[in-house]
């Protein structure tokens, strides 16, 4: 520890403060000479002689005391102290610029940051476990980047074969009804995982109360437990510990509560429950593991184990299964499979890759910008002390002492930008996070943090471009023919250096607020353009009550079936408030219909690819009167249509159109590829469209309407529609407990058509909220930016604006020629930043919307427009403030200025 | 003939003021006289390398100094090993040891 107590010593005596130290040491070298003057009179000599001797044999004493002070670093400190006194004195000297440049940095670190913070929290991290990086899914992968299914059996020769990975868990999602039944009324649906016995220990993540599964639970408890999600625990039992060991039921199965997991664990996404089922068996639900399909399989690779060698054992692994020629594995037989992705982040399925990508390269392209743009107005500064820097060189100083001097000058601007970009940032991620959480229907929990490494490497990225761009004008100044710079006037070399860099630095500016701008206009104004999309029903009034009947435990017949749904339909009609009530797909069919290929019976095509692609949608009596539709032409569905009469179907208004342009399509016949039965067009009805394809009214307006009473086989999730007169959400709690009157453990999802539309465009606008709030800074950075290049530079040519007014020149003459200064940089700034916005907004509509994005100026000249006006009144407003401040100066104040 | 500071080598005169405190504490002229007087004069300390040594010894934390008062009843600060001067005098003289004891045999048998 003897380092400690030398740095302890040394630390002591800087402490203590040079005056203590010189005191001491003045008083101890005294003391030595007193000695030898005493000895020197003890041996005859007068006590003149004798200070004169012994002062001659001690030496140099100021030299003495100065090498001791060396010894302790003394000196190394005082010149930090001097080096530090001038920076500050340097500061407050040009406090203008200094702020300016704080300014500058601190904002354009605080964006870059905190953009890439976002991108971070939605790309790259996992799933807040301390085994993320090593969480990988795994699925087999056909040549043509197909997914394949994992079987029950494929995970069992995986846990029993895989090597590379430590452990390995399977996973199915469900929809299941959860009620406590001790508080609850009625049970409620949630998304519910089953998972092997691995699935928690695997993930590394542990329940915050009572313990997830294990593999060294009995069959018994695991088969009897499940865990719980944060927010059931809190809205089903009230936060309460006590709820560990309670029973609740899922369906009609009671079930004891083992463990309830942190907030923010939401794996795979938006699931509340997790429930056990043996997927390694050889048998699942009574069905041979092989022909069971799909299940999710999630490895933690093992340490110091490259992901490369792990795809490599699975292919092995993979043609081992190929080998068995199998019929599943047919299509194996002729691929290759593997594809690992991150767990945690495929279920992102490049739907917003491309999106948060663009925002990585923008928070890139920022701290560029941010730094260039410091570095910039800090060069300025640096290059104006060329004369002072020649004067200091010329007059002795070190060539060395002076650059550490500039340095350090922007050392200081640069600290003092960074935390304040620091702080910025912080706030910033606070605010992104309260946003993102606000939008509680989003189905992603991400996590908005600062990354220490990236604050570091942000920080130190400024920190060099802002001490490099001031040591070079440093060195310029410092070198060996000082002449040159000292006849160097302010408006010859270094200036004009200075010119290029500060205009190149505006059209850098001005070229990146540009993109983000558009983007986020273009995202923002496609939000609201899909949100505003007439679908053909009254939102307000249509309600949607989704019923999930699978866990209901019998095989009931499809008579049974049909019956239990006429027989919801009748209790939601029987309610006085509702109008009309029917049964169609999930989400009253709104939310997402299926395509379908059909052709008119009296057309045939070369193959069957080429028959056309329409939507399509199931759904029960009343249905279209409970959409509140008028029939253009024909009849709905009645009692006459049964599974043993002729099939029927009814059209849409666009698909009647298209396919019998000028005739009356009702009577006609059309075949349906997947079960190739002929059905008989009864009615015409006007377009109703659905949230997913709605965008493309030319395929989702093409909608052919069957009739369940003819269904062979009916499933087993339904979507009921009711019609209300006025505003429903009121009436959801009644329906709902009404509902639980004739299913006690089902939980039937109710919401008005209105929320689910907002749920869809919930995650969406997210992005564009993000897009707007970045857009918004960025401009505000760029006013900041190209106000502090212009202001700097119209200060410095204070004295020669002052002359040109002496000399009668019209102050809007010199403002015209600040403009003249800019504007080129301005309009090509415009237009390339306009350029990378189309292509970046292209990407992300393309990517969000699905579908050829119609981003480009000639659909969308508003947008550009606006984007066009408002740089424009940015780029003016910073150009001009300072140039008119600058030509209302006294002229003969101006010519006064240094 | 004495040896003044410039010819002492390098190092030497830290192991010469550490080998003194290590006979008891002293203060810098007593220190200097006490080197001069064992080596029989043949070290002449200039008290230009005297104080620095001094200092850079304190803040290598070989030595620590304290104020006190000298047998003519005069204040003086008085410098005294540590632990770790301690050990350092004694790997030090070892390896000068056998430095002097090459020396040496270079001398008489080259």
């Amino acid at each position: 520890m003897i380092w400690l107590k030398r740095f302890l010593l040394k630390l002591g005596i800087l402490k203590a403060g040079n005056e203590a130290f010189r005191e001491d040491l003045d008083e101890e070298i005294q003391s030595h000479l007193d000695q030898m003057i005493e000895e020197n009179i003890a041996a005859g000599m007068s006590s003149k002689e004798a200070r004169s001797a012994a002062l001659k044999r001690f030496g140099n004493v100021l030299g003495v005391k100065e090498d001791c002070r060396a010894s302790w670093g003394v000196r190394v400190w005082d010149q930090s102290i001097q080096a530090l006194q001038f920076a500050a004195r340097h500061f407050f000297k040009n406090l203008f610029t200094s702020i300016l440049s704080v300014a500058v940095l601190a904002m354009g670190l605080g964006i870059s940051i905190a953009m890439f913070a976002a991108s971070k929290a939605i790309l790259w991290d996992g799933i807040g476990s301390p085994n993320d990086g090593r969480l990988f899914m795994i699925y087999w992968q056909t040549a043509s980047h197909g997914i394949k299914d994992v079987t029950p059996e494929d995970f069992r020769f995986l846990k029993d074969n895989l090597e590379s990975f430590e452990s390995i868990t399977a996973f199915d999602s469900d929809r299941g009804s959860f009620r406590n039944k001790s508080t609850d009324q009625y049970a409620e649906s949630y998304n519910l995982q089953w998972v092997s016995e691995d699935f928690f220990e695997t993930l590394g993540i542990k329940p915050m109360h009572g313990s997830g599964f294990s593999s060294n639970d009995s069959k018994e408890e695991l088969h009897s437990s499940i865990i719980i999600s944060h927010r059931l625990w809190q809205k089903h039992f009230n936060s309460e510990v006590s709820a560990i060991g309670e029973t609740a039921f899922v369906g009609t199965k009671p079930y004891r509560i083992k463990g309830v997991m942190p907030s923010r664990f939401s794996f795979p996404i938006r699931s509340d429950i997790w429930i056990f089922k043996d997927w390694a068996a050889r048998q699942v639900d009574g069905t041979p593991a092989s022909l069971k399909s799909s299940v999710e399989v999630c490895g933690l690779l093992r340490k110091g184990v490259e992901i490369e060698s792990a795809k490599t054992e699975l292919e092995t692994l993979a043609a081992m299964l190929v080998e068995k020629n199998d019929s599943h594995y047919f299509d194996l037989f002729k691929q290759r499979m593997r594809t690992i992705v991150p767990a945690g982040l495929e279920s992102i399925n490049g739907e917003f890759n491309a999106a948060i990508f663009a925002t990585l390269v923008c928070s890139i392209l920022v701290l560029a910008a941010s730094s260039a743009n410091a570095s910039n107005l800090i060069a300025a500064r640096a290059f104006k002390r060329s004369y002072e820097l020649a004067t200091r060189r010329a007059l002795g100083a070190s060539r060395l002492n002076i650059v550490g001097h500039v340095a350090l000058d922007a050392a200081l601007l640069a600290i003092a930008g960074a935390f304040l970009g620091w702080i910025a940032a912080a706030w910033g991620c606070k605010l992104m996070q309260s946003l993102v959480d606000s939008i509680d229907k989003a189905s992603r929990h991400w996590h908005f943090k600062l990354d220490t490494e990236v604050v570091l490497f942000a920080l130190a990225a400024t920190l060099l471009a802002t001490i490099l761009s001031s040591i070079i004008p440093a060195l310029r100044a410092t070198r060996p023919d000082v002449n040159t710079i000292l006849k160097d006037d302010e408006r010859t070399s270094s200036s004009a250096i200075m010119g290029k860099l500060a205009r190149s630095m505006i059209g850098f500016q001005i070229t990146i607020s540009g993109a983000m701008l558009i983007t986020a206009i273009i995202i923002s104004s496609e939000i609201m353009r899909v949100a505003n999309l007439p679908l053909g029903v009254d939102s307000k009034k249509i309600l949607l009550v989704d019923i999930d009947i699978r866990g209901r435990g019998g095989n009931e017949s499809q008579e049974a079936t049909l019956q239990f749904y006429g027989e919801i339909k009748r209790q939601l009609e029987a309610l006085s408030y509702i109008e009309s009530a029917a049964y169609t797909q999930s989400n009253g069919g709104l939310k997402y219909r299926p395509r379908m290929s059909i052709r008119r019976e009296d057309v045939s095509y070369g193959s069957e690819e080429e028959w056309p692609i329409v939507l399509s949608q199931w759904l029960s009596r009343d249905a279209f009167r409970t959409y509140d539709v008028e029939f253009l032409a024909g009849r709905d569905f009645n009692q006459f249509d049964r599974i043993d009469t002729e099939p029927v179907c009814i059209v849409s208004k666009t698909l009647a159109k298209k396919r019998w342009p000028d005739e009356d399509p009702i009577g006609k016949r059309i075949v349906q590829r997947e079960d190739g039965r002929l059905y008989r067009i009864i009615g015409v009805v006007p377009d109703i469209l659905d949230m997913k394809s709605r965008r493309y009214p030319e395929i989702s307006s093409q909608v052919v309407y069957f009739y369940y009473g003819q269904k062979q086989k009916l499933g087993k999730r339904k979507g009921f529609i009711a019609r209300s007169s006025h505003g429903i959400d009121q009436y959801i709690t009644p329906i709902r407990t009404k509902l639980a009157e004739t299913m006690p453990y089902d939980a039937p999802q109710i919401q008005s058509f209105e929320s689910s539309l907002d749920e869809e465009l919930a995650e969406v606008q997210i992005f564009a909220t993000l897009f707007s709030v970045f857009g918004i800074l960025l401009l505000f950075k760029a006013f900041t930016g190209l106000y502090a290049i212009m202001a700097f530079a119209a200060k410095d040519r204070l004295k020669e604006f002052g002359i040109r007014i002496a000399l009668g020149a019209v102050r809007t003459d010199i403002i015209k020629s600040a403009f003249r200064n800019t504007i080129f940089q301005i309009i090509m700034g415009i237009g390339l930043g306009l350029g990378i916005g189309y292509v970046i907004s292209a990407i992300i509509v393309g990517a969000i919307f699905e579908g050829t994005p119609n981003t480009s100026p000639f659909t969308r000249p508003e947008a550009y427009l606006i984007a066009i006006i408002t740089i424009l009144t940015v780029s003016v407003l910073a150009t001009g403030i300072p140039a008119w401040k600058t030509v209302s100066t006294d002229p003969l104040r101006a010519l006064r200025e240094e | 003939m004495s040896i003044n500071k410039n010819d002492l080598l390098q190092g030497t005169l830290d192991l010469l003021i550490l080998r003194v405190l290590a006979t008891g504490d002293r203060h810098g002229y007593s220190i200097a006289k006490r080197i001069e007087q064992v080596s029989g004069e043949i070290f002449a300390i200039q008290m230009g390398s005297l104080y620095p040594a001094l200092h850079r010894l304190k803040a290598k934390a070989y030595i620590t100094s304290e104020w006190g008062i000298t047998e003519t009843k005069r204040k003086a600060k008085f410098y005294s090993l540590t632990k770790e001067g301690k050990k350092y005098v004694e790997a030090e003289e070892s390896s000068w040891e056998r430095f002097a004891l090459g020396m040496r045999n270079v001398l008489d048998n080259a």
